[in-house]
């Protein structure tokens, strides 16, 4: 043996680092190793692998078993085999003197450990949540079915205004769609024909800017019947940006008809199949739209469109005739401008467009502002009348009528909504009433309130409500397409076809279900966690006190009635409004200014169609 | 071991300081193995690889040393190793630690003993 300190025997240091790879391999006590052993012929000794499995190492068994066996081949390469099968048994053994540290680092300091401990927890909860709804199927179907209404209710409302409020104008290129709106929101046209035309010619953030009258054309077409016809004056690019590029027959407007300013007219697919029996031969007949003679050059279909980017009160426009705007001297007889509007001076024009590549909404409303300052004598400088560009949506031209609408629309959802989780809670009350004994025998253990309160809650609450909202998901797919063809909205809504629920509202969908597990099931979590804990393991009531039904109870009642006394009234309403809705054909009016007249006028003006007129919902 | 820590609050036993010595002297990445044989090497004396890791997890709570999981390596059959490093209120102990000792020396030798 030579003296302790870093090994003197050179072929020592050798064997060391052949076997380690390191530098510092070897130790005082190895220095002066017998014959080494190979690496890989070597196992830790039997007692030592025993004595490791049994320390409690946590999330860091792995990295310690490394650590000693690295170790243990380290000291046979050096000393042999039997002291390093004695230093790994001394290890193994320190480790278990040493636990109460090494657990204090693995188990409770480690975030990752939190957070698998906080999972396990919480799986037991819903495995333990799951078996109590199993005891007792009859209950859990009655608040399942419940809530599932009460969700259902404002989750389908929210569908209808999702596609009121938040629908897309076109389906092509919806990203570089826009509108133009007004600072002042005012119920008229954007621009006159001279401001359309300067827009037009000096922009370059739009690769397209349409124009389309901001009213109706109407006269019957032919003199076979005498049904008028709605008609719209448009731009010659006006099929561009709303998503059609190809006509079904003939072609579309092209710069040629708008520079002609002839009365040439495209009409519509629903008009060419029910007044012309889809016949190709149309196209080139000139028939009399009132009084005036148009050349037929083409059938294109196009979608319903709002008619005015900015204006709540108005609903989706179908137009089955569409004319050059540059021709409209020849309408003003025939047009519900009343011959006095379609002038050079009033502006009866709407805009729409599509962005070019790159360029915002906002650095294209700053240059159409910017033209806009060029032109002072075609353009209003004052603020109110400024330019806005919207994505085309109702909720980005008038957010605030649209918050409005939010708000009148989800009230009687809400209440249905509340009166369904009052009567779960009440329901959940009794089922916890009869588990007081449970939950006082848990507290007496040492459960902590906050471990019961989050076993109710996912017990009574989460679970049942993530069902109810699940079973939700039928209302929510079927009755607003219901709602949209029994009132026949729509022009307001978008086709039934295309309500199903987008991630919008699926997301209200899990917001109601969350709002109905804390409203359903806190109440009775809470009640839960206040027993008399002497009574209630004894076996008498606990939870009730000695002066009657708790003041929890008492206030479910009161609520319970007013909420169910509310929503009866609010349902007559409901009923009366739309049985005269139903029977007259039309919305009552909304209100009786100079504006919603002449909106009424105009909208009672150019409803008759060949397959459908707009309603107001009620 | 909770009634040590308690005791000794903020500061550091001899064996810690060794060990957080150990951390700041290996040029490699510095993880329980070479700092059981650093300790072993230099102190000769036997040190147990459960004292080791006491020492290093004591260390850590108390903010002096800090531990990462290292990337797998095809060495220890690709089993990852927790790494550690000093931080810098370990440096700051150690250096205070060194102070006051040379400062006792410096008064022992002044005494000529």
């Amino acid at each position: 043996m030579t003296a302790r300190g870093t090994p003197d025997r050179p072929s020592d240091r050798c064997r060391s680092d052949e076997a380690s790879g390191r530098r510092e391999a070897t130790t005082p006590h190895e220095a002066d190793a017998p014959e080494p052993v190979r690496p890989h012929e070597l196992r830790p000794p039997l007692l030592g692998r025993l004595m490791l499995r049994l320390c409690r190492l946590g999330t860091r068994r792995e990295e310690i078993e490394s650590d000693l066996r690295q170790l243990f081949e380290e000291r046979a390469a050096v000393r042999g085999y039997a002291y390093a099968s004695l230093r790994y048994c001394l290890d193994a053994a320190s480790l278990r003197i040493h636990r109460t540290d090494l657990r204090h680092r693995s188990l409770k300091t480690l975030p990752a450990v939190r957070r698998l401990r906080l999972v396990d927890t919480i799986a037991v909860d819903l495995r333990s949540a799951v078996r109590m709804l199993r005891t007792d199927p009859l209950l859990t179907a009655a608040v399942v079915v419940t809530l599932s209404i009460g969700i259902g209710a404002p989750s389908s409302v929210f569908s209808l205004l999702n596609g009121f409020v938040f629908r897309a104008p076109v389906t092509a290129d919806p990203d570089a769609f826009f509108r133009v709106a007004r600072a002042d929101r005012e119920p008229q046209g954007i621009v006159t024909p001279p401001q359309y035309d300067v827009l037009r010619e000096e922009n370059e953030s739009a690769r397209e800017l349409a124009a389309f009258s901001t009213m109706a054309l109407s006269a019957p077409l032919g003199v076979e019947d005498p049904t008028d016809v709605p008609g719209w004056l448009v731009s010659c690019n006006f099929f561009r940006v709303f998503g059609v590029d190809r006509a079904m027959a003939g072609r579309l407007l092209g710069p040629e008809d708008c520079t002609a300013g002839l009365p040439v007219a495209v009409i519509s697919e629903s008009l060419w199949q029910h007044r012309f029996a889809g016949d190709p031969s149309v196209v080139g007949t000139s028939v009399m739209y009132g009084a005036v003679p148009v050349t037929i050059v083409g059938v294109a279909p196009v979608a319903p469109i709002q008619r005015r980017a900015h204006d709540p009160t108005v609903g989706d426009f179908v137009a089955h005739l569409w004319v050059p705007y540059t021709a409209h001297p020849a309408f003003r007889a025939t047009s519900t401008f009343e011959g006095l509007l379609l002038r050079d001076t009033f502006p009866w024009l709407e805009l729409a467009g599509l962005l070019e590549p790159g360029i915002s909404r906002q650095a294209a409303t700053n240059d159409l502002r910017l033209i806009a300052s060029r032109h002072e004598e075609l353009f209003d400088p004052s603020p109110e009348r400024a330019l806005i560009l919207t994505d085309g949506s109702r909720w980005e031209a008038t957010p605030g009528d649209m918050l409005s609408a939010f708000a009148m629309a989800l009230s009687l959802p809400a209440l249905i909504l509340l009166a369904a989780c009052v009567n779960v809670a009440a329901l959940l009350l009794s089922r916890a009433v009869s588990r007081q004994r449970e939950m006082a025998l848990r507290l007496a253990l040492g459960t902590s309130r906050a471990a019961l309160l989050r076993m109710l809650l996912l017990l009574e609450s989460l679970v049942v409500s993530g069902l109810a909202a699940a079973a939700s998901l039928v209302f929510v797919y079927n009755l607003p397409p219901l709602l949209v063809r029994f009132f026949e909205a729509d022009l307001w809504f978008g086709a039934a076809d295309s309500l199903a629920p987008d991630g919008r509202v699926l997301a209200f969908l899990m917001l109601s279900g969350v709002l109905a597990a804390l409203l359903s099931g806190v109440a009775p979590a809470l009640e839960s966690l206040n027993p008399h804990l002497a009574e209630a393991l004894q076996g008498r009531r606990g939870f009730v006190s000695r002066r009657g039904p708790s003041r929890t109870r008492r206030l479910f009642v009161a609520v319970q009635v007013a909420a169910s006394v509310v929503l009866l009234v609010a349902a007559a309403s409901f009923s009366r409004a739309a049985a005269r809705f139903t029977d007259r054909g039309s919305p009552p009016p909304a209100c009786s200014s100079p504006k919603c007249t002449s909106l009424r006028t105009d909208r009672q003006r150019s409803t008759p169609s060949p397959t459908r007129s707009p309603r107001r919902p009620a | 071991m909770c009634y040590k820590r308690r005791m000794k609050g903020e500061r550091i036993g001899e064996f810690e300081e060794l060990t957080l010595l150990a951390v700041l002297a290996l040029e490699e990445p510095a993880y329980a193995v070479p700092v059981q044989r650093f300790i072993e090497k230099k102190a000769r004396r036997a040190v147990s690889m459960g004292a080791v890791y006491a020492a290093l997890g004591r260390l850590e709570d108390k903010k002096l040393l800090r531990s990462t999981v290292g990337e797998a390596t095809p060495q220890r059959g690709g089993k990852r190793k927790r790494l550690y490093e000093v931080t810098p209120e370990g440096t700051r102990m150690l250096q205070e630690l060194r102070r006051v000792r040379e400062h006792i020396w410096r008064t022992i030798e002044e005494h000529g003993r």
